[in-house]
């Protein structure tokens, strides 16, 4: 017995010790392939094209991450009614009772927007060095370097729209032992940087799709337009918000989806009005699975069949104040049983099961969609009020209305702006934007506008005091002795 | 080597017969779906229902309620909803936001027909359901469709066969007047717009005159905010 012990100790010993002296020589030896990092990489085409879906694969998974497209721009605004049994952190955020620690701070951790930007950053900095003839499509070394630059601007805005001040890097890190730390850049200075960059993609890129398969999920010259119309009206210069919208809507060859059984085809993605979206779609493997990480609160049986628990019904009081004519096809078509305490949103609700009939593994397969254009069609409305062309900005907000199966509106002054407010909340219910329409046209908390009073928890004073701006997470300061939190939320947290 | 070959079969033999015995079962019982009292006597003894039991009293349903060989119980929640919804209704008609309107202010009598909308003649467990249900005519003459429903809630799809619930559902017509099915075919056609269903969050109390089931605690009773209801 113990013999046998000690021969075979002995004998594991002796060729543990062998696999560890002959193997792994080689690859020690060679030259990493597929490293970003060295300039082993980005020597032709394929690398560049590789390494821009890399960066939109990340953009994609920053905006799924804690399903925090949805929380900042939708939970925050009384759209839902969200089951505190199902989704407390959600709940404290929707009935403004966020107070930091009662909310996971993955959801206020910038680490994964910061991956981002390195690859967006190293797209910016080694694909101009790549000879033109190494692109098997000439055109593809243009649209690559557009898109990343458009992809920056778009994350800073997104960043700075959460955030506020957020530090600005717009060099990559190409040595990590030389990374430094930055501090919060202001925001109207990364806006600026959002605006150079925005100058840069649209020179390279161009309006309309060569290619179908690429529509809206890949950025052109319309998305970047969309961008630009989007930062300008954020900083309130509607008049710079005008021209980028007329850009998008004279020469961005998008139509409105008219014909309203295709409605929520305009969902499910790369629709004729889609003007930039993330990609999610079952057919490409990209679906987002319900069962694993995947989320889709808001709906439940009989969309999902096996699904009964909703997590954020809607907020019926919210829908009747919107929604006050019924006959609304949106309302319709967004909604289902939106009068009963478990009301869905299905403008998400495009499902598929990947094991078939026994339905037990849903996938849902909806883009993103982050700019329409119906969206810039009712901002170019907003910008056209504010620039005191009632007259035009009717004719946008009427074809919207019109679309919708509504009655035209004639009014002028405020009461159009407070319209123009309502419809955008209305035709992009759930779509990331209701939040950010009513920081910026400061409707948050007045008194005077009814439906909007719903939102006490969030209300002038704190928007002032830049209350409306997420804090950071406070484990990001462990390694990070120039940051600073959040104005607002210093001593809060 | 010999004495560990028959030491562990008697370990094996020993932890087979002498673990978990009834003894180490510390406070509470084992699960027993009976409960010696009557439906309305369970209602009372526990504080979901008392709303629910004040209601029952002011219409002097307590024999009904022990009669019926199936109750659906709605909880306080329920009944919250009902008449949060109704005053707002009510608001909004006399145009009066300040519009006081409590749970006394309910005209009962009135009532006595949406509470035997959730009370049936026969005993229904979970051994007469199916997917497709059944549809039986509730003790006011009205239909509820009363099925199974499976779900990866909580398990996602770890089991080969899903747990079910069960569902407690009113078919409302799809334009207000419109027909509504009488049998279970005519359910199996209908848009699922039509369907109110409410989720059974207890079910298959067998008190010693009926079943008992425990609707969710946001369903609003009578479904009184469908608007084709």
């Amino acid at each position: 017995m113990k013999k046998n012990i000690i021969r075979y100790t002995a004998g594991l010993l002796m060729i543990t010790g062998l696999i560890s002296v002959s193997s792994c020589k080689k690859i020690l030896d060679l030259q990493p392939h597929n490293s970003t990092f060295t300039n082993a990489y980005f020597t032709n085409g394929t690398d560049a094209n590789t390494a821009i879906a890399g960066a939109y694969s990340l953009l994609r998974s920053v905006m799924l991450n804690n399903y925090s497209f949805h929380v900042f721009g939708d939970a925050t605004t009384s759209e839902f009614s969200i089951n505190s049994g199902l989704d407390d952190a959600n709940y404290n955020i929707s009935n403004g009772e966020f107070t930091g620690l009662n909310v996971g701070p993955g959801i206020w951790n910038w680490l994964n927007y910061y991956q981002l930007l390195q690859q967006i950053n190293l797209i910016i900095n080694k694909v101009p060095a790549i000879p033109i003839e190494k692109f098997s499509n000439h055109d593809d070394k243009n649209q690559i370097i557009g898109e990343a630059y458009y992809l920056r601007a778009f994350t800073y805005f997104y960043m700075t729209r959460v955030w506020g001040d957020v530090p600005l890097k717009t060099q990559p890190d190409l040595d990590v032992s030389q990374a430094v730390n930055i501090p919060r850049t202001p925001a109207a200075d990364v806006l600026k940087q959002c605006l150079a960059d925005l100058k840069i993609a649209e020179s390279n890129l161009a309006f309309g799709y060569a290619d179908e398969s690429q529509r809206a999920v890949r950025a052109n010259k319309g998305s970047a337009f969309a961008l630009e119309a989007h930062i300008k009206a954020w900083t309130h210069d509607y008049a710079g918000c005008e021209q980028a919208t007329a850009q998008v809507i004279n020469n961005g060859q998008y139509q409105l989806v008219t014909d309203t059984s295709q409605f929520s085809k305009i969902f499910i993605g790369k629709s004729v009005e889609g003007i930039f979206e993330i990609n999610i779609n079952y057919q490409q493997s990209e679906g987002v699975a319900l069962n694993y990480y995947g989320y889709a609160p808001t709906i439940a049986f009989p969309f999902v069949a096996q699904k009964s628990n909703l997590e954020w019904p809607v907020s019926t009081l919210y829908v009747n104040t919107l929604f006050k004519d019924t006959t609304d096809l949106r309302y319709k078509k967004y909604f289902f049983q939106a009068q009963s305490t478990s009301g869905q949103t299905i403008k998400y609700s495009n499902i598929t099961y990947a094991d078939g009939s026994a339905k037990n593994d849903p996938r849902l397969s909806n883009n993103i969609i982050i700019f329409r254009l119906a969206d810039i069609m009712l901002l170019r409305a907003e910008a056209l009020n504010q620039l005191g062309r009632d007259g035009e900005a009717l004719v946008l907000l009427n074809t919207i209305r019109s679309r919708a199966g509504i009655a035209s509106y004639t009014g002028a002054g405020n009461a159009l702006a407070r319209t123009i407010l309502e419809e955008r909340l209305r035709e992009l219910f759930y779509e990331g934007q209701s939040f950010y329409d009513l920081v910026r046209t400061k409707q948050i908390g007045n008194p005077t506008s009814s439906f909007i009073s719903d939102y006490s928890h969030i209300n002038d004073t704190r928007v002032n005091q830049g209350g409306y701006l997420w804090p950071i997470d406070p484990s990001m300061f462990k390694d990070d002795f120039v940051l600073k939190q959040t104005p607002y939320w210093q001593g809060k947290l | 080597m010999k004495t560990l070959k028959i030491f562990i079969p008697i370990l094996l033999v020993a932890v087979v017969f002498f673990s978990c015995k009834k003894d180490y079962t510390i406070g509470g019982d084992l699960f027993k779906a009976q409960v010696n009292m009557t439906t309305y006597d369970y209602l009372k003894t526990n504080h979901a229902f008392d709303t629910l039991v004040m209601m029952i009293n002011k219409m002097n349903m307590k024999d009904e309620v022990n009669s019926a060989g199936t109750f659906f119980a709605v909880t306080n929640y329920s009944i919250t909803n009902f008449v949060l919804a109704k005053r707002e209704q009510l608001r909004t008609q006399k145009n009066d936001e300040n519009l006081v309107f409590t749970f006394d202010s309910l005209n009962f009598a009135s009532l006595k027909d949406s509470l035997r909308a959730y009370m049936f003649k026969d005993k229904i467990t979970r051994d007469n359901l199916s997917q497709k249900g059944i549809y039986p005519q509730t003790l006011d003459g009205e239909y509820r469709l009363i099925q199974l429903r499976s779900t990866t809630d909580y398990t996602n799809s770890i089991f080969t066969t899903n747990p079910q619930y069960i569902y407690f559902t009113k078919v409302v017509p799809l334009t207000p007047g419109g027909p509504v099915p009488v049998d279970i075919n005519g359910v199996q056609q209908v848009d699922p717009r039509q369907l109110l269903s409410t989720l059974c969050q207890t079910t298959g109390i067998l008190t010693t005159t009926g079943v008992l089931h425990v609707l969710s605690n946001n369903h609003t009773f009578t479904y009184f905010n469908n608007v084709n209801n």
